[in-house]
C-alpha cells in the first residue's frame, strides 16, 4: 500500500522535471531561433564564468607546491610561481570581462526574443474565437501567459546559465577530486543531487501553495482595485463602505499570507536540513583529505587547494540550488505560455475550404434549429431557433433581460459557433465561409460597446480599418469619410467642441485626456458602425444612453441606414421597434412570437403586453399623474 | 526640461524620503523590522567568520602534514567550519521567515493606508487625471514592489557589512589591500550612479510610449474589446501597431544596453585590475614568507568575496536607486489633503425646510466651461422631482453636487438654513439612498450586493425581502441556484455572471434597501426591460409622501408622474414646472416629450 503512495509521488516528481525541462527546452529554442549569435556568447560566458573556480582551486595547488619546492631548492620563487600566478591573474580578468559583458550579452538575447514571445502571444490572442473569451480556462491561460513577460524570460535565461555555470563549476572541480580520490569526486556529486532533490521538492510545495492560493490573491487586488477605482468612488461614499472592503482586502491579504507562510517554513526547514547533510558530508570529506595528506597520497598544495576548493564549494552549490529553484518555479508559467500558444485558432476550426460569402444576398440568413451553450454553463442561451432574416428586411429582436438577444446576434455575426444547428447564407453553411470575410459584410453597435483610449478618429476608423492601415490616415478622403459618419450619427456636434476635434485624445488614462459621458462615447460607436459598407447592420440598444433628442436620430439614421441591408435592432424601447419590418421576441432562449408590431398587437401575446406598460406613459391623458 | 523634472533628477531629492521610510517601517512593525534589520547585518558577518576559519584550518593542516600540529586540533576547525555554514543557513532562512512576516505586515500598512486615504479624498480629486494617475503609480511601483524593495534594502545591509568587515579583516595583514580595494572601488560606484541617472531619464521618456503599448496589447488580449476586434477585423493593424511601438522600444532598450556596456568595461575592468594587484600583492606576502600558506589562501578567498559582493552590491544598487522614485509617489499621495467624514454640523431629524441652491456653479477641475452655471432651485421635502435634459447638460453633476460629493465653486447649496459644506459628510450621506449611473458591480453574494446600501442594517431579513420584491430583484434571485447566497462574478470564484440589466436590478434594490429622506435614480432604467422599467417607473409614483425623490431619466413618460420637471441645458435650468405645465409652455421639454411619445402613438 505504500509502493502505491511511492510510486504516485516518484510520478509526481518526474512530471515536474520533464515539464521543466520542457520549459527551459522551449525558451532555449526561442533564444537559438531569434539570438543565435547573442545567445552562443552567452553560452561560452555561461561556460567561462564556470570554469574560472576550478582554474583557481587548480592554479592554488600549482603555486603553492611551485613555491615549497623553490624553497627547498632555494630557488628564484617568483620564477616558480609566475606561471600558476598567470592563471590566477586570467581566472580573476576573465571573471572581470564576463560580468561587464554578461548583461549587454543577455539584453542581446532577451530583446529579441521577449519580442518574439510577445508577438506570438498577441497573434494567437487575435487568432482565437470569440467564444475563448467565455471560457475560465482559456482566460487564466491568456493571463498567466502574460505575466510571463520579458522580466521572466530574463530571468529564466539568467538562471539557466546561473545552473549551468554551476555545473560545470562542480564538474570542474570533480576533476580535482577524483585525482586525491575517487570517493571524494563521488560524494561531492552525491551533495549536488541531494541539493537538486531538495529543491525540486520545495518548490514544488510552493508552486502549489502559490496555485491554491490564487484565487485568495485575485480577491485581494478585486477590493483593492475597487477600493482605488474611480467610477466606484461616488458609490463607496455615499454607502460608507469604505471600511467594510478595507476590512474584506485586509482579510484576503491575512488569509494569503498565512498560506504562504507555511509553505514558507516547510522550505525554511528543508534548506536548514539540506545544509546540515551537506555539512556532515563537507566535514567527512576534510578529515579524508586530511588523513590523505599525512598518508602522503596528496601534497601540500593538493591538501590546501582542496580544502579552499571545498570553502568555495557551498557557494557553487547555492547558486546551483537558487538557479534550480527558480527553473522549477517557472514551470507553470510556462507551461501556461505553451499551452496558450498552442490553442487552436479560429481558422484551424474550418472544415472545408472557405468560400467568399456572397454578395448581394439573395435569400438570406437562415437560422436552422440553432442552440447555443456559454461554455460551463448548464442551460442553452439560445434554444432551438429557426429563423430567416432576409436581405434588406428590418428585423428587431425583443426580449426580457437575459433572453438571448445578444447571443443571438453574436452568432448571426459568426463570433459564436452554433453549439447545435446551423446557420445558412444564401444556402451556404456559415462554418464553411470565411469568418474575417463574412465579418467585412457586417456591422454593429454592441451593447458593451467599447471605448478605445485613443484620438476621436481612431475610434471612428476603427470601423474600417483599412483607411487606417496604408499609413494615409491624413488622405484628405479618409478624413471626409470620417466626417461624413460623424454626421451621420450626430456624433460631429460634440466632437466639434472638443479642443483638439477629431484628434483630441479620449480616455482618463492619458495625460490631457478627454474623457467623454457614456452618451458621447455610444455615439461614437454607432458612428464607427456606420464607416462600412456592410450588408448586415446590428444594433444592440443602441440608445441606452442617450437623450430623447438623440435617441430619435438614432432610429431615424437607422431607417435610413438600413435601407438596402439586412438589419437587426435590439431595443427595450419598444416604441422604436415600430419601425421594424418584423419584431423577433425571444424568452429563455427560444423563439415565442414572430411577426409585424401590428399583428403581434392584434395577437395579445408577450409584446403586446410589453408594450402596452410602455406606451401607458405616454397614452395616459395629461393631467391625471399624481393623483392616483 | 522643466524645473520640477530637474528637481526631481537630482539623487538628493529621492534620497530625501528615506527617514520617512524608516519612521513607516518602525511604525508598521517597530520590532519585526529591528529584527530583521540585525539578522541582514548579521548574515553579512558569515562571509568574514568562514575566511578566518578557513585561515585556521588550512594553518593547522599544514602543521599537521609537516608533524608540528595535532589531528585533533585540525578536525575542530573542521567542525567549525560546518557548525558555521550550519548556524548561517540557520540566520538566514530565520532571516527570511521572519522577513516574510515583517513585509507582510509592511504591506498590509503602506497598502491599507494607501487605500484608506483614496477613500478619504474629496471626490473632486479623482477628476484630475494627474492625480487618479498618482494612484495608479502608487498601485503600480510602490505597492508592487514593496517587496522587493525590502528585499534590496536588506540585502544591501548584509552586502555592506560583509564588504566593510573583509575591508577590516585585511587591514590585520598588510593597511595597503583594503585602502587598495576601498579606492578602487570607489569610481566605480560613482560611474554607476551617474549611469543610473541617465537610464531613468531614458526609462522616464519611453513611459508615454510603453503605455501606447499596453493600450493596444491590452485590445488584443482584452475581454472587453473581444467582439469588436473580430468584428471589425481590427487585429492586423492592431498587431502592427504594437510590432511598431516594440521596435523602437527595443531601439531604446539596446541603445541602453550598450551604454551601460561601455561603462561596465570601464568600472569593471577598473575593478578587475585592483582585485588582480591585490592577488599579486597577496601571492607576494606569501613569496617573501611574510604570511602563511593558510593566511594566502584567506586572502584569496577574500578577495574572490569581495569581488562577488561587491558586484552584487551594484545590481542592488540599481534596484534601491530605482526604487526610491516609488518613495516619492507614495509619500506626494499620502500627503494630498483628506476629507474628515465626521467633522461638522449634525441635523438633527430629517430635512424640514428643503435643501436651496444659491446661485450655485460648478466647474470641473481642469475644465474650461462650468459644467452647472448659476443654478437658483431650492427642493422640498416629500417632492418628486424629474430631472430632464440632453446629454451632458449637468445632471449627473448636479447630483453629485446635492450629495455633497462635490462642492460648488461657486454659490452655495443651504439646507434647512445651515451651508451644506458646514454639514458632516457622513450625516448627510447617511440621508440618501441612490442608483448611480455608472453602479458597482460587487463579486460578492446577492445578499450582500444589496445590504452594502445599508449595512447597519445587514440582519434585517424582512426589510430585505421586501426590497428585494419592491426593486424587481426578485426575479433575478428566482433564477439563481442558490438564491440570495448565490456568488457573483468570476473574477476570484466560480461565481455567476448577470447580464447588465440584471445588476442594474440589484444596484436598484441596493438604494431602496436604505432607509433614505431623499432617494436619487440617475437613469436607473437604461438596460432594463419594459417590464423592469414599468416597475421602476411604478414604484417611483407611488413614493411615499415623507421621502424626497429625484430621478434622471430619458424616458419622459416617467416624468408625468413628477411634482415637478427640471429641465437642464448645457449647465443651466431652462424650465420647470409640472408636466401639464410644460406642455403647455411648448418649450423644450413639450418638444422633447411629443417627440418620444410620437413613438406609441398609433
Amino acid at each position: 500500500m505504500n509502493l502505491h503512495r511511492y510510486r504516485a509521488m516518484w510520478s509526481k516528481a518526474t512530471t515536474h522535471l520533464r515539464e521543466t525541462g520542457a520549459g527551459v527546452a522551449f525558451v532555449v529554442g526561442l533564444v537559438w531561433k531569434h539570438a543565435p549569435v547573442a545567445g552562443s556568447l552567452l553560452a561560452v560566458f555561461t561556460f567561462v564564468s564556470g570554469a574560472t573556480m576550478p582554474v583557481v582551486v587548480w592554479s592554488i595547488t600549482g603555486l603553492i607546491d611551485a613555491l615549497s619546492e623553490a624553497v627547498a631548492a632555494r630557488a628564484e620563487p617568483w620564477l616558480a610561481v609566475a606561471p600558476w600566478l598567470l592563471a590566477l591573474i586570467g581566472a580573476l580578468a576573465a571573471r572581470s570581462i564576463e560580468s561587464a559583458v554578461a548583461f549587454y550579452a543577455g539584453e542581446k538575447v532577451a530583446v529579441p526574443v521577449t519580442t518574439a514571445m510577445q508577438r506570438g502571444v498577441y497573434e494567437k490572442a487575435a487568432a482565437l474565437p470569440l467564444s475563448a473569451f467565455d471560457q475560465e480556462s482559456y482566460y487564466t491561460k491568456l493571463e498567466t501567459a502574460q505575466q510571463f513577460n520579458g522580466d521572466s524570460l530574463s530571468d529564466v535565461i539568467d538562471n539557466l546559465s546561473w545552473f549551468l555555470s554551476s555545473v560545470i563549476g562542480v564538474a570542474g572541480l570533480m576533476a580535482l577530486y577524483v585525482r586525491a580520490h575517487w570517493l571524494l569526486a563521488a560524494v561531492l556529486v552525491a551533495t549536488v543531487v541531494l541539493r537538486a532533490v531538495v529543491e525540486s521538492a520545495m518548490s514544488r510545495v510552493w508552486v502549489e501553495a502559490r496555485y491554491r492560493n490564487s484565487p485568495r490573491r485575485r480577491e485581494r487586488s478585486y477590493w483593492a482595485g475597487l477600493l482605488s477605482n474611480r467610477s466606484a468612488a461616488p458609490e463607496l461614499r455615499l454607502f460608507r463602505l469604505a471600511d467594510q472592503l478595507l476590512g474584506r482586502w485586509r482579510r484576503a491579504l491575512r488569509r494569503s499570507a498565512a498560506a504562504e507562510l507555511v509553505a514558507h517554513r516547510k522550505m525554511a526547514l528543508a534548506g536548514v536540513a539540506t545544509v546540515a547533510a551537506q555539512e556532515s558530508i563537507r566535514l567527512v570529506m576534510v578529515i579524508v583529505l586530511l588523513l590523505l595528506a599525512l598518508r602522503g597520497s596528496i601534497s601540500l598544495g593538493e591538501l590546501v587547494a582542496l580544502l579552499y576548493g571545498l570553502s568555495r564549494f557551498r557557494d557553487l552549490t547555492d547558486r546551483l540550488g537558487s538557479g534550480l529553484q527558480n527553473l522549477f518555479a517557472y514551470r507553470a508559467e510556462l507551461g501556461h505560455l505553451r499551452a496558450f500558444l498552442a490553442l487552436e485558432g479560429e481558422r484551424q476550426f474550418r472544415r472545408s475550404p472557405r468560400q467568399a460569402p456572397p454578395r448581394p444576398l439573395r435569400q438570406g440568413v437562415q437560422f436552422h434549429d440553432v442552440s447555443f451553450t456559454y461554455p460551463g454553463a448548464a442551460r442553452p442561451a439560445v434554444d432551438g431557433v429557426t429563423l430567416t432574416l432576409r436581405p434588406q428586411e428590418r428585423v428587431a429582436l425583443v426580449g426580457e433581460n437575459g433572453a438571448g438577444k445578444t447571443t443571438l446576434v453574436r452568432l448571426l455575426l459568426g463570433l459564436y459557433r452554433p453549439s447545435q444547428g446551423a446557420i445558412t447564407v444564401d444556402g451556404i453553411d456559415l462554418t464553411e465561409v470565411d469568418p474575417d470575410e463574412w465579418r467585412r459584410e457586417a456591422t454593429a453597435v454592441f451593447q458593451d460597446f467599447v471605448r478605445f483610449p485613443t484620438t476621436v478618429r481612431e475610434n471612428i476608423a476603427y470601423g474600417d480599418v483599412a483607411v487606417l492601415a496604408d499609413g494615409t490616415v491624413s488622405n484628405e478622403t479618409v478624413q471626409q469619410r470620417i466626417a461624413a459618419a460623424a454626421a451621420r450619427s450626430g456624433a460631429d456636434q460634440f466632437i466639434r467642441t472638443l479642443p483638439d476635434g477629431y484628434e483630441a485624445l479620449l480616455g482618463k488614462e492619458w495625460a490631457g485626456g478627454v474623457e467623454l459621458s457614456s452618451g458621447q462615447w455610444q455615439r461614437l460607436a454607432i458612428t464607427r458602425a456606420y464607416m462600412r459598407d456592410a450588408q448586415i447592420i446590428v444594433l444592440d440598444e443602441p440608445t441606452a444612453a442617450l437623450d430623447p433628442r438623440a435617441e430619435v436620430a438614432v432610429y431615424r439614421q437607422f431607417s435610413r441606414a438600413a435601407a438596402g441591408r439586412c438589419a437587426v435592432l435590439i431595443s427595450h424601447r419598444l416604441g422604436a421597434t415600430r419601425l421594424a419590418d418584423r419584431i423577433v421576441v425571444l424568452a429563455d432562449g427560444r423563439l415565442v412570437e414572430e411577426g409585424s408590431h401590428d399583428a403581434l398587437l392584434e395577437r395579445g401575446g408577450v409584446y403586446a403586453g410589453m408594450y402596452r406598460l410602455q406606451a401607458n406613459w405616454y397614452a395616459r391623458p395629461a393631467g391625471e399623474e399624481g393623483k392616483r | 526640461m522643466s524645473r520640477i523634472e530637474r528637481r526631481n533628477e537630482r539623487v538628493g531629492y529621492r534620497l530625501r524620503y528615506v527617514p520617512r521610510l524608516v519612521r513607516l517601517l518602525w511604525t508598521a512593525d517597530a520590532g519585526g523590522a529591528t529584527i530583521v534589520f540585525l539578522l541582514s547585518a548579521g548574515v553579512g558577518l558569515f562571509v568574514v567568520a568562514e575566511v578566518h576559519v578557513l585561515r585556521r584550518l588550512i594553518e593547522t593542516a599544514q602543521q599537521v602534514v609537516e608533524g608540528d600540529g595535532s589531528l585533533a586540533a585540525g578536525l575542530w576547525w573542521a567542525v567549525a567550519l560546518g557548525t558555521l555554514a550550519l548556524l548561517q543557513i540557520i540566520v538566514e532562512q530565520g532571516k527570511r521567515i521572519l522577513d516574510i512576516r515583517f513585509r507582510e505586515r509592511l504591506r498590509e500598512h503602506i497598502e491599507g493606508r494607501c487605500y484608506e486615504q483614496a477613500q478619504a479624498m474629496p471626490l473632486e480629486w479623482f477628476e484630475h487625471s494627474e492625480h487618479y494617475d498618482q494612484l495608479h503609480r502608487v498601485r503600480r511601483g510602490m505597492i508592487t514592489r514593496l517587496s522587493g524593495m525590502m528585499y534590496s534594502c536588506w540585502e544591501s545591509v548584509s552586502l555592506l557589512v560583509g564588504l566593510v568587515a573583509l575591508l577590516v579583516y585585511l587591514a590585520q595583514f598588510h593597511w595597503a589591500l583594503p585602502l587598495l580595494l576601498a579606492a578602487g572601488s570607489t569610481p566605480g560606484v560613482l560611474l554607476r550612479s551617474r549611469f543610473l541617472h541617465q537610464k531613468y531619464r531614458v526609462q522616464r521618456e519611453l513611459a508615454p510610449h510603453e503605455r501606447r503599448f499596453d493600450v493596444y496589447a491590452g485590445l488584443l488580449t482584452g475581454r472587453e474589446a473581444a467582439a469588436e476586434v473580430r468584428l471589425f477585423g481590427l487585429s492586423g493593424w492592431l498587431l502592427e501597431q504594437v510590432a511598431v511601438l516594440r521596435r523602437r522600444l527595443d531601439r531604446e532598450r539596446l541603445k541602453l544596453a550598450g551604454r551601460e556596456l561601455r561603462q561596465s568595461v570601464v568600472h569593471d575592468g577598473l575593478n578587475g585590475l585592483v582585485h588582480i594587484v591585490a592577488l599579486v600583492f597577496s601571492v607576494g606576502l606569501l613569496v617573501v614568507g611574510r604570511v602563511s600558506i593558510g593566511t594566502a589562501a584567506a586572502l584569496f578567498a577574500a578577495i574572490e568575496s569581495f569581488q562577488r559582493d561587491y558586484s552584487d552590491m551594484m545590481w542592488i544598487m540599481s534596484g534601491v536607486y530605482n526604487d526610491l522614485r516609488y518613495l516619492q509617489d507614495y509619500f506626494e499621495f499620502m500627503d494630498g489633503s483628506r476629507l474628515n467624514l465626521e467633522e461638522g454640523r449634525r441635523l438633527s431629524g430629517q430635512v424640514k425646510e428643503g435643501i436651496r441652491l444659491d446661485d450655485v456653479s460648478f466647474t470641473y477641475p481642469g475644465g474650461d466651461r462650468p459644467a452647472l452655471a448659476n443654478l437658483d432651485l431650492t427642493i422640498r421635502p416629500g417632492e418628486r422631482i424629474a430631472l430632464v435634459g440632453e446629454n451632458g447638460a449637468g445632471k449627473t453633476t448636479l447630483i453629485k453636487l446635492l450629495l455633497g460629493l462635490y462642492r460648488p465653486t461657486a454659490g452655495r447649496i443651504v439646507v434647512d438654513g445651515v451651508d451644506l459644506s458646514e454639514l458632516a459628510p457622513d450625516d448627510w450621506y447617511r440621508r440618501f439612498g441612490t442608483v448611480f449611473q455608472d453602479f458597482v458591480r460587487y463579486e460578492t453574494t446577492v445578499r450582500e450586493n444589496i445590504v452594502f446600501g445599508w449595512l447597519e442594517g445587514r440582519d434585517d431579513t424582512r426589510t430585505l425581502a421586501a426590497t428585494v420584491a419592491r426593486s424587481g430583484a426578485d426575479e433575478v434571485v428566482a433564477a439563481l441556484p442558490d438564491g440570495l447566497d448565490t456568488r457573483l462574478g468570476k473574477e476570484f470564484h466560480a461565481g455567476v455572471d448577470l447580464s447588465v440589466g440584471q445588476w442594474q436590478k440589484l444596484a436598484i434594490a441596493r438604494a431602496y434597501f436604505r432607509p433614505a429622506d431623499i432617494l436619487i435614480l440617475d437613469e436607473p432604467a437604461s438596460a432594463l426591460d419594459a417590464k423592469a422599467e414599468a416597475a421602476v417607473y411604478e414604484h417611483f409614483a407611488r413614493m411615499a409622501e415623507a421621502s424626497t425623490v429625484l430621478l434622471i431619466s430619458h424616458r419622459l413618460g416617467s416624468c408625468r408622474i413628477a411634482d415637478r420637471i427640471l429641465v437642464l441645458r448645457e449647465g443651466a435650468l431652462v424650465e420647470q414646472g409640472t408636466h401639464a405645465e410644460l406642455l403647455a409652455a411648448g418649450g423644450e421639454y413639450a418638444a422633447l416629450y411629443r417627440l418620444q411619445a410620437a413613438w406609441y402613438r398609433s
